[in-house]
């Protein structure tokens, strides 16, 4: 399976790249994105089959990134990586289709938890 | 001057082994101070009023840097001896004070988030550094780093 990780910090990139790995998901192939603009414009060409975003990011957060896919009708399955997280946020993060909302820092049960139904 | 904790040691603890993916251990101590420390992160709350700050001391800031994207520790005690971050080790360590909010949140009214990093040789801001002297609320920490080392780190609540 393909994973996109959107994260404008690179060392970020790198911690979620490192905790899917410490998660069992190590065998997927991930791709990277830096802000919501050139993510979208991965997922149109790659077509991932999991979307881990930011939250908080320049020219097209994580938040707005979620609302043009789905927009788009693209129903990629996709979750929140972010150090600040609100109720309000989670509201909005599940009224548009996130999977889940996960807080920085994040362990390896997290993410196998929240993503092992999604991976398998 | 007053003691606080803004987390636990265990808490404290905790937060940078799962940062770093190291072994961690953490003790009181931390004698460093805004003027002699190397890297510096301001935490504000939601209407941009300075709440908590981080403070590291250069063996901190190199190690801690080098951790957390599995740079050989000779990198980072190269960075101790020359006294300065590479690039590479500085946005690492903007990335470490990032996800290190989570130490003050627990505490905090309302939720914070990381507004400014100041790295060697960028200075403290002088009423910055008066206003960490003055605050009674803050607590030191020694941290050593499996298979990095040792540094000094001390959290302020303003």
């Amino acid at each position: 399976m393909n994973i996109l990780v959107v994260d404008d910090s690179k060392p970020m990139r790198m911690l979620v790249k490192r905790t899917l790995r410490m998660a069992g998901f190590g065998d997927h192939d991930v791709v990277e994105a830096g802000d919501g603009a050139e993510a979208f414009e991965t997922v149109m060409k790659n077509r991932p089959d999991l979307v881990i975003s930011d939250w908080n990011m320049p020219e097209m957060n994580g938040f707005e990134f979620l609302t043009k896919l789905r927009e788009e009708n693209i129903g990629v399955p996709f979750g929140f990586v972010t150090t600040e997280i609100t109720p309000d946020m989670r509201k909005m993060a599940s009224d548009a289709g996130a999977k889940f909302l996960i807080g920085k820092p994040f362990t390896a049960e997290q993410f196998e938890k929240e993503l092992g139904s999604i991976l398998g | 001057m007053a003691k606080f904790s803004a987390s636990s040691t265990e808490k404290i603890t905790e937060t940078f082994e799962i940062i770093l993916g190291k072994d961690v251990e953490i003790k009181e101590g931390g004698d460093i101070t805004p003027n002699d420390c190397c890297s510096a992160a301001i935490y504000v709350d939601n209407d941009g009023k300075m709440q908590a700050a981080c403070l590291f001391d250069l063996p901190l800031s190199a190690y801690t840097s080098a951790a957390l994207s599995m740079i050989n520790a000779d990198v980072a005690n190269d960075a101790v001896q020359e006294g300065a971050l590479s690039n590479n080790l500085k946005e690492n360590l903007y990335e470490i004070f990032n996800i290190s909010v989570a130490l003050f949140n627990e505490r905090a009214q309302t939720g914070i988030r990381i507004k400014d990093v100041h790295i060697s040789p960028e200075k403290i801001p002088a009423p910055l550094i008066s206003m960490l002297e003055k605050s009674p609320a803050q607590s030191g920490y020694d941290m050593s780093i499996d298979s990095y080392g040792n540094g000094k780190l001390r959290l302020y609540f303003l």
